[in-house]
């Protein structure tokens, strides 16, 4: 015996469409350059058509979100990886660097002497820092 | 009744405890409800198991303490990869997103975790050490004493010394990161192949099959102390930002070679620097108690942290440090710090936002014997039992007692779940798996065939607290297992000569050879009757039937599982393991009688 489908809210129904706009913009952009014969205006057009599918009907389309999502967060987590790897080249580093020529230095890296630190107390309670 | 609700989590070990007019009401580690081990997320489960022990909904509760400030961790983290530059590239954009993702906005989080929480309901922070500190006090039957707090890093002390008076604790100095015993621990931890923040009481177990030979590299180029018992890291020879490594390429020219990985074999070389590491940390420790108490001339120590689970070292501070008694946190890892924060919250100042409540110390401790977490009926227990297709025989306390122990003396291997499970790394006899101790097969069996560890791998003993004396050279109680004593002379037995590395894992040392390390000692459990009256019963008569005071006591957990929690969790255990017989709750089950040659696991193995 199949199990019911599972109630999708809206917002997940419309997840779902949204799912297949990429395919629908790649297509767009195929025809814009020349490479199908598909007129862009069309696809501008079937764009709100496709979304209503989706939403329509979720469970024909889950299986297609569901790897839509793999990998989406995949290539996410490599765009952030990489956007974050760039602020840390072109601010860290440099913001580091002048800490340093100014005499700051965050990490105590001395080799010898105490390096016991007095406490000031623990704070209010009420502040998260 | 007022409720405090603690939480930690968000780095490894999330947990919940509830305090109900400051009593400990219950206290759970998310692990071992997700049954993920050190599971680091917000701990949701441990918090509706809290609520659901006590009875009471998020609406009931007057304060909820998280064991950290994380706007300040967030700006040491910053700090450190500013200091770091232009190194850390990879650990930046690996920290940020969880930073973003919902550790900054942590008001939010833990309100959106509690559905139904009084606007007027304070969410409180104390500082990492803070909540370290209140956990190793506050419960502690002392009125006065000196805290020791050691682990990795908290904001950013690595170690703090503080004193505590009443419900007071006022803080006196701290080391700072990356100066820190705990991350120098992990590191040799990640070095020889075991997993950082879990691994670490593996490498104290190999410990004694090595020699001490890297004891002079270590002082002289990874870390200098000095006189006044503080201490500092060489970070030329550290990755303090690489969360699982910790090392550099430099480190392993120094300590002779690259990383050991999981799978492969363990050297002599990865055994010595157990040892080695082992030594340079119990020195640490030492010198720390001392300094302790000079600054707060206190001669009671109260110790927390995850350095403090290191109880070879705590031991030591026992028997040789000024200290006339020692109280140490059972959970005193990160976990226990969110039985911590809720203390701190509940005894803390109204200056502070605090509730300011009074203190009087138990004359044990406030900890009810670690027994804080879940417990399920016995008609829960049958339904599960039921579910799985399990064949069982339901029988009163002292019938199921008497078959136990009679299955214990013929050698078999038993998994024992009664009553409210343990808060805290380890098992002290409501989730334990036990054997007898005189069996000297029994270790390697258990390792191998059982738990499916490392060889290597000690055993602790459980010993009736009114008859340890006779056995371990305790010189005081160890309800917790927290502290690591010499076999007792008259138990031991001579060892002809002496066999090299792991083979002398076989070699017979006392009349308890399974739960006797290599070098004549044993991490103890004493059970008293007060704590523990069920496993104390069953000592008793394990006891009249084989003159024997002490059972092998293990956590009932196959290798990268966390410690079993229900009924279900424990007959899946006993199915895929060799264990010979359960006993959950009033259920009795023998191996031979189950239909199931193995089932699906319900855990989330975790790597070395």
């Amino acid at each position: 015996m199949n199990a019911p489908p599972a109630h999708r809210s809206l917002r997940e129904r419309f997840a779902i469409g949204a799912s297949l706009l990429p395919p629908v913009a790649l297509l767009l952009l195929a025809s814009r350059w020349g490479w199908v014969g598909i007129p862009a205006r069309v696809c501008l057009l079937a764009m709100p058509g496709v979304i209503g599918l989706g939403m329509g009907f979720p469970e024909v389309f889950a299986p297609w979100y569901r790897g839509f999502s793999r990998v989406r967060s995949w290539l996410g987590g490599r765009l952030v990886f990489g956007l974050l790897l760039g602020i840390h080249g072109l601010v860290v580093i440099p913001m580091g660097f002048f800490m340093r020529v100014l005499g700051q230095r965050p990490i105590d890296g001395a080799r010898s002497g105490s390096s016991w630190v007095r406490s000031k107390g623990y704070g209010s309670l009420r502040d998260p820092f | 009744m007022r409720y405090v609700l603690g939480l930690s989590g968000l780095y490894h070990d999330s947990a919940a405890a509830l305090l109900g007019d400051g009593r400990i009401l219950a206290a759970v580690q998310e692990e071992r409800l997700s049954r993920r081990k050190n599971d680091a997320r917000f701990p949701e489960r441990a918090i509706r198991s809290c609520l659901e022990q006590a009875g009471i909904t998020a609406g009931d509760l007057h304060a909820v303490a998280f064991y950290e400030k994380p706007i300040l961790k967030f700006s040491r983290t910053l700090e450190v990869f500013l200091g770091w530059a232009p190194r850390g590239g990879r650990a930046f954009a690996r920290a940020i997103p969880d930073w973003l993702g919902g550790r900054l906005d942590l008001r939010g989080r833990i309100r959106a975790a509690l559905p139904g929480l009084r606007a007027e309901c304070p969410i409180l922070f104390t500082t990492h050490h803070e909540a370290h500190a209140a956990s190793a006090f506050l419960p502690s039957p002392f009125t006065e004493a000196a805290i020791l707090t050691v682990d990795g890093v908290g904001e950013w002390a690595t170690t703090a010394i503080a004193r505590g008076s009443g419900a007071g604790i006022e803080p006196v100095e701290e080391i700072r990161f990356p100066h820190s015993l705990g991350l120098l621990y992990s590191a040799f931890t990640a070095y020889c192949g075991f997993r950082v923040n879990s691994g670490e009481y593996k490498l104290m177990g190999l410990a004694p099959y090595g020699e001490p030979t890297w004891v002079g590299a270590i002082r002289d180029e990874l870390v200098s102390f000095d006189e006044d018992g503080s201490f500092r890291l060489n970070l030329e020879y550290l990755d303090p930002l690489a969360d699982d490594r910790l090392t550099n390429a430099r480190f392993h020219a120094r300590f002779g070679g690259p990383p050991r990985r999981p799978e492969e074999p363990l050297e002599p070389r990865h055994r010595d620097l157990a040892r080695s590491i082992q030594v340079v940390t119990e020195e640490a420790m030492l010198r720390l108690a001392r300094r302790a108490h000079e600054r707060t001339g206190s001669f009671r120590l109260c110790l927390a942290g995850g350095v403090a689970l290191n109880c070879v070292a705590n031991g030591r501070i026992l028997r040789e440090g000024p200290f006339r008694e020692v109280w140490i946190q059972p959970a005193a890892g990160d976990a226990g710090a969110a039985l911590g924060a809720a203390l701190a919250a509940w005894h803390g100042s109204l200056e502070r936002g605090g509730l300011s409540a009074p203190r009087t110390p138990a004359s044990t401790d406030a900890m009810a014997g670690g027994f804080l977490g879940p417990e399920e009926s016995p008609e829960a227990v049958e339904a599960s039992l039921r579910s799985l297709g399990a064949v069982w025989e339901r029988m009163t306390p002292e019938v199921l007692r008497e078959r136990v122990v009679r299955s214990l003396a013929e050698g078999k291997v038993v998994g024992w779940v009664q009553g409210r499970m343990e808060f805290g790394p380890r098992a002290l006899g409501h989730r334990s798996i036990l054997g007898d101790p005189r069996n000297p097969d029994m270790q390697s069996r258990m390792n191998l065939k059982v738990k499916f560890r490392e060889s290597f791998r000690p055993f602790a003993p459980a010993v009736l607290a009114e008859r340890s004396t006779e056995f371990f050279g305790l010189g005081g109680e160890s309800p917790y297992m927290l502290l690591v004593a010499p076999v007792a002379e008259s138990q031991r037995v001579p060892v002809a000569q002496e066999a090299d590395g792991l083979d002398r894992l076989k070699q017979v040392r006392s009349t308890l050879p399974a739960v006797t390390h290599v070098d004549g000692s044993a991490r103890v459990q004493t059970v008293d009757r007060d704590r523990n009256p069920e496993f104390h019963a069953l000592l008793r008569q394990f006891e009249a039937v084989t003159g024997c005071p002490v059972l092998i006591n293990t956590s009932f957990n196959v290798r990268g599982e966390p410690v079993v929690a229900t009924a279900e969790d424990a007959y899946r255990c006993f199915i895929n393991s060799r264990i010979d017989v359960l006993a959950v709750g009033p259920c009795f089950l023998e191996r031979d009688r189950q239909p199931h040659a193995s089932l699906p696991r319900s855990f989330e193995a975790l790597a070395d």
